[in-house]
């Protein structure tokens, strides 16, 4: 699994450089963007940003990283790795990207002065990488089907979901307690409510064991 | 005595097609050629066996070992080339060798190298830059590479033009000819098969229906002419039967028991010619199960 990974990190390296440069670009636009009313990131938290990190790590990894268009799973799995091993690895490279952008993420906010990281921030942002764990196992497992229009439509709805919570997020963001009080509510329930974060964390990450540790994939022609 | 693989009971099935139950297997040393029209099951059987596809049930095994995804070693001694050859598009012909290198203890850089100079193919370009015709090249020196003892060939040469397929297959059976591998090759281009293979099976709709040595098809099988005046003759073994007047044209799938019959119904003129494979092929492939029990 090792050899493979490190392979794939190496193949990927170009990855890592867009991932670098784009993050850099979005914050030197948050940060010196005369046009941004700052005020509101200050006041609100930093999570919905990293939501938005969050949205672009799965954008990135479905339109940048050449795994899936490469037909890379065909290719292993007529090596001689179990595919435990290329499970593995693959998984494991989702984490390395995903490690490399919140560090990211991290500096990036350290750097400027109009972030916070207080309570609300990593509550929020623990309820958002239960999400992510939740929108990679419905990911991997619509990948699944032959059928290409479920496959499709699955892939389509979890798009259009995440987008919408990432949305919601960002308005929310920027207008501060806005039209909907309820809407406002719910929001800060679950950004902001540490049953809602254990519950997304534990959705997330068993989702996700669950999807990785499936014994049976019926093709990987595809 | 040990196999080079073995199908029991396999099935599998997709909307509208089922895959046996297939029962298969090869001796070691062996060329089996799998023959079939398109959407035969030619593909699925041989993707079933290296684990691109997942049987619904039986087993498959390789050197006695079962072909379990989670349990690999059994894939160290197979070579795979399917129709569609998947590379890391970045890297070059060399980088893509070297990365096979690392998973098969028998890997020889010195072999691979020597292949590619066979072959002509440029090591120093990216794959996502070769042609066609030097992907499967690519795709053959992977496979090639670590001198595996079951060679599984699944239409290597679809989708490349007739003067490249000459070029590689030359190549390719130049190697296969002097080495002592057992191979399985599926493919629906017949010329192909008359060189290498010393078995051949016929498949359609997911059930090989006849398997033979390509010998005992050169050998039984012959183009019959005679004369004849008889009208409604019934020629024993014949796949085709054409007439003229008086003159007769017959495949036999027998024509020791054609010609016996010949004689002795008093036919004059009786000549019997050798056919090619091909033609025999294509004849077993029109007539269906049906030529296999003439």
């Amino acid at each position: 699994m090792w050899r493979l990974l490190k392979a794939e990190i190496g193949y990927n390296t170009q990855v890592f450089l867009f991932i670098l440069l784009t993050s850099f670009v979005g914050f030197l636009v948050i940060h010196f963007w005369p046009v941004l009313n700052r005020q509101p990131l200050i006041n609100t938290n930093t999570g919905y940003v990293y939501l938005a990190v969050t949205y672009s790590y799965f954008i990135m990894a479905a339109l940048v990283t050449p795994w899936a268009k490469e037909k890379r799973a065909r290719q292993l799995v007529c090596l001689p790795l179990s595919v435990r091993q290329i499970k593995g690895a693959h998984g494991m490279l989702h984490l390395i990207f995903w490690a490399f952008i919140v560090a990211l993420f991290f500096v990036w906010i350290r750097i400027s002065e109009y972030f916070i990281l207080d309570r609300s921030v990593f509550l929020a942002m623990g309820v958002m990488t239960g999400i992510s764990g939740c929108a990679y196992s419905i990911l991997a497992f619509a990948s699944r089907f032959r059928d290409s229009v479920a496959r499709g439509i699955i892939q389509i709805a979890l798009i259009l979901f995440f987008g919408t919570v990432a949305v919601a997020g960002i308005v929310h963001t920027y207008q501060g307690k806005g039209n909907s009080h309820a809407i406002d509510e719910l929001l800060s329930w679950i950004f902001r409510s540490p049953v809602s974060v254990l519950i997304w964390m534990f959705a997330g990450i068993g989702s996700a064991v669950w999807v990785l540790s499936l014994p049976r994939q019926n093709s990987y022609g595809e | 005595m040990e196999k080079a693989f073995s199908y029991r009971d396999v099935v599998k099935t997709f909307p509208g097609f089922k895959l046996g139950p297939l029962n298969l297997e090869l001796e070691p040393g062996t060329v089996l050629a799998l023959i079939g029209p398109n959407g035969a099951g030619k593909t699925t059987s041989i993707q079933c066996l290296v684990g691109l596809l997942r049987a619904d049930s039986g087993e498959m095994q390789v050197f006695e070992r079962r072909n379990d995804l989670n349990n690999p070693a059994w894939k160290q001694d197979i070579g795979y080339v399917g129709d569609v050859h998947v590379f890391y598009e970045r890297w070059t012909g060399e980088q893509n060798l070297r990365f096979l290198s690392q998973f098969y203890s028998n890997w020889s850089d010195e072999k691979a190298a020597e292949l590619a100079k066979r072959f002509q193919l440029p090591l120093d370009k990216r794959a996502k830059d070769l042609s066609t015709g030097n992907r499967v090249k690519l795709s053959l020196v992977s496979a090639l590479a670590h001198t595996p003892k079951l060679l599984l060939l699944d239409e290597p040469t679809s989708g490349i033009d007739p003067v490249v397929r000459t070029e590689v297959l030359d190549v390719l059976f130049e190697i296969l000819e002097t080495g002592d591998r057992a191979i399985f090759y599926t493919t629906h281009i017949l010329p192909e098969i008359s060189r290498i293979a010393d078995e051949l099976a016929f498949i359609d709709n997911g059930r090989i229906w006849l398997r033979t040595p390509k010998e005992d098809l050169s050998e039984r099988w012959r183009k019959i002419t005679f004369r004849m005046a008889a009208e409604n003759i019934v020629v024993e073994s014949a796949v085709s039967h054409r007439r003229e007047g008086n003159d007769h044209q017959v495949i036999s799938s027998d024509h020791e028991a054609t010609l016996r019959q010949l004689r002795e119904l008093g036919a004059d003129n009786i000549r019997d010619m050798r056919m090619s494979i091909e033609e025999i092929a294509v004849h077993i492939l029109k007539g269906g199960e049906g030529v296999a029990s003439a």
